[in-house]
């Protein structure tokens, strides 16, 4: 087994590691940003340092942190780039599109324990690095597996405790960048899976602006896709073989997809969009019911509204509907229990009384 | 004055033009997109012809627009690199900052008859374009002065139309693009000065993820992200040659800034706060009622949130409030006039109601 460490944080593998520090550039330079403090990069490739500005620039403005100085030498002697074409895979419906779209090209899938699944979730992870495994064999690709602390930290309690600096939306695309520099000796080029849509970009930790900035002369970064969801998700059904092995479920209850989770319900949701009534990769649990119980986001109302399409059987449709109204009006989803509906009222009411006062204007 | 046309658009300048059909590139895309047709766009140079595809999936989802299929042929001898470093140039906040930040490098300014001012509008643009001369000579620069018909169609009326295919919002980058490379016998890079900060990612025509990738191998093409709005307006008053020539106005009024529009008020405030005496460039229309009554958009709500406890006195400072919160409340600004306190009272009865009700929730 192959390790790297800075300050008690490690990457592992059993494939070749680099053997400088650039690897932990990304994490030094966001922990700064973070804490306003100067840093001390050390050897930065030309080709990084190039960009180091703006991605301090860009984080800086959407963590939000500080402009900090930057200081680093410029590393003369430059590794030679390597043979082979990389892909992060967590075994979504963003990377298994990567891969399909891609397969031509792409020699690595990049599996990490310790980046959605924590280092303790031992049987979590089993499982998906069975479907890993069995991907890579279909695809026939090389399958990598790396394991690293730099998400959760371990901890006495029972539980790992996450220490990253900033939200891990925002920090997961740094965590990627290091384990890509920690892997450069198997690859000149690596994918990262978009998770957005170019209609429905917001500041996030892999962004098709930030990712290729993290691109060093050894390793070339590539943010794929931009495609919206339903379309990706067209490609992915085109392939039993990998709608079979989805994996989008965050909830590491020891099974594959809760059926149960935002994530989940959203995927079959989509699923069920395009025609596809029972997949082997998720429990049969979407009801309009479940649907409707469902709390988003407001950045997420753009991918829910794709799914509303007349292939989505009524009753879905409307629950769909639903959760979109709730979260544009500020309601709690409905469970159809009593208690809920009355706590909607009761929104309703602040709701309805914030409206009414506003021309007062008490600026 | 040389001249390129394609069909019936031109571009003409004093300047020596390209004696390619490169330049019309970003129009013909654009074109298909939002028409829906395939586009044969000739000799592409290598590096545009890697991003092609991707300017195309931007455009297509920001339109939105379609995913047209593209044919071209790389010509890696499509236009011959040349020297010097261009910046657009209009006068206004964003391009001043920009041609301070970057004087070292800066050997052409490009102002453009024809984008934001018609050309039947001879006798604002003449204005401007004394200005612009004088900052030309100020700063040592070259001032390339282009006209085209781009934007506006000369019609039977006394105004121009415009003939653009979609928004102008969303044109517009692309329309800078054309005129880039329309002018690559003059500069080997050029700079557009950005609008927004890095906070702020809305989807608009020229944009830091757009702008970059119509470089060509002869033509870099850098969208210069800087500052928020309110700290490059505070670098701009410390050079006092530049205030005096600020326009930021597209009333195109015969006055160089109206001193009534949301654009030149907002400025109005940013120098204030910043104590700078904004008689030399505007009119003294500047009071709390006219800034509490500006309507906002998302848009500009950004910039208005900046100027907020900035240091304005507090009259000022709660008016930008008050405009601010009739915005987020969906109300009428207010204005003081009775008329418009009831219309006010009317338009938040009617939230009130919505929000009552929005737990029936009739999906």
């Amino acid at each position: 087994m192959n390790r790297v460490t800075d300050r008690g944080f490690w990457i592992e593998s059993e494939v070749p590691l680099a053997n400088t520090n650039e690897w932990s550039i990304p994490l030094r330079l966001v922990e700064s940003v973070v804490k306003g403090n100067p840093v001390n990069l050390g050897r930065v490739s030309p080709r990084l340092a190039d960009n180091l500005e703006t991605i301090c620039d860009i984080y800086a403005a959407w963590i939000p942190g500080h402009k900090i100085p930057l200081e680093y030498e410029l590393s003369s002697n430059l590794a030679a780039p390597e043979n082979g074409v990389s892909l992060f895979f967590s075994g979504g419906v963003d990377s298994f599109y990567s891969l399909i779209k891609l397969r031509d090209e792409i020699d690595n899938l990049v599996l990490i324990h310790g980046f959605d699944i924590p280092l303790a979730e031992t049987k979590t992870f089993e499982l998906a690095l069975k479907q890993a495994r069995e991907v890579a064999r279909h695809f026939s690709k090389r399958l990598i597996v790396v394991r690293t602390n730099l998400h959760w930290e371990e901890s006495r309690l029972y539980t790992e405790r996450s220490w990253i600096p900033c939200d891990w939306g925002m920090y997961h695309g740094v965590v990627l960048a290091a384990v890509a520099y920690a892997l450069a000796p198997n690859h000149r080029k690596i994918y990262i899976a978009s998770s957005s849509s170019y209609a429905h970009l917001h500041p996030w930790g892999t962004h098709p602006l930030l990712d290729p900035l993290w691109s060093n002369e050894a390793v070339h970064f590539v943010h794929d896709g931009g495609e919206t969801r339903l379309n990706k998700l067209r490609l992915v059904i085109q392939h039993p073989e990998a709608l079979s092995q989805l994996r989008v479920c965050w909830e590491n209850l020891g099974i594959n997809n809760c059926g149960l989770c935002l994530k989940c319900v959203k995927t079959m949701l989509g699923l069920r969009a395009l025609g596809v009534v029972h997949c082997a990769a998720f429990p049969d649990t979407l009801t309009p019911e479940l649907v409707r119980e469902q709390a988003i986001f407001p950045r997420s109302i753009d991918v829910w509204q794709e799914m509303l399409c007349p292939e989505l059987p009524p009753a879905l449709n409307a629950a769909a509907q639903s959760v979109i109204h709730n979260c544009q009006s500020g309601l709690p989803p409905s469970t159809g229990h009593f208690k809920r509906g009355v706590k909607r009222w009761l929104y309703a009411a602040r709701n309805a009384g914030r409206a009414l006062i506003a021309p007062l204007d008490r600026t | 004055m040389y001249r390129v046309t394609d069909k019936d658009i031109g571009i003409e300048s004093d300047a020596p033009l390209v004696n390619s059909q490169e330049w019309a590139i970003p129009l013909r895309l654009v074109e298909s997109v939002v028409g829906g047709k395939p586009a044969n766009l000739g000799d592409v140079s290598p590096l545009l012809a890697r991003n092609l595809v991707t300017i195309r999936d931007i455009y297509a989802a920001w339109i939105p627009g379609h995913r047209c299929s593209l044919t071209f042929e790389i010509n890696s001898s499509v236009t011959a690199p040349a020297s010097g470093v261009s910046l657009f140039f209009s006068g206004g906040v964003d391009c001043f900052y920009s041609l301070v930040q970057h004087d070292d490098e800066i050997d052409n300014l490009i102002l453009i008859h024809g984008f934001d001012i018609p050309l039947a509008e001879t006798k604002t643009f003449e204005q401007i374009l004394e200005q612009a001369r004088e900052v030309a000579r100020l700063f040592k620069k070259r001032l390339i002065v282009v006209r085209t018909n781009l934007h506006w169609e000369e019609s039977r009326l006394y105004t121009e139309r415009p003939r653009i295919p979609c928004d102008w919002g969303m044109y517009f980058g692309a329309a800078l693009a054309a005129v880039a490379y329309a002018l690559a016998p003059n500069h080997r890079k050029i700079y557009i000065a950005s609008s927004t900060s890095y906070a702020d990612l809305h989807q608009d025509g020229s944009h830091q993820l757009l702008d970059p990738l119509w470089s060509t191998d002869a033509v870099q093409i850098v969208h210069d992200v800087g500052e928020k709005r309110i700290d490059k307006l505070r670098v701009l008053a410390q050079h006092p040659e530049v205030l005096p020539r600020l326009r930021v106005c597209w009333e195109n009024l015969d006055n160089y800034n109206c001193g009534l529009c949301e654009k030149c008020i907002r400025t109005m405030l940013g120098l204030r706060a910043l104590g700078v005496n904004n008689s030399i460039v505007f009119p003294d229309t500047l009071t709390p009622e006219l800034v509490s009554a500006q309507k906002l958009t998302d848009r500009c709500v950004v910039y208005w949130r900046e100027l907020l406890d900035f240091g304005l006195p507090a009259d000022f400072n709660a008016a930008v409030r008050s405009a601010i919160h009739s915005f987020e409340n969906g109300l009428p600004p207010s204005t003081g006039h009775f008329k418009r306190g009831v219309k006010r009272w009317l338009y938040a009865a009617r939230n009130a109601g919505r929000a009552l009700i929005a737990p029936l929730d009739r999906t």
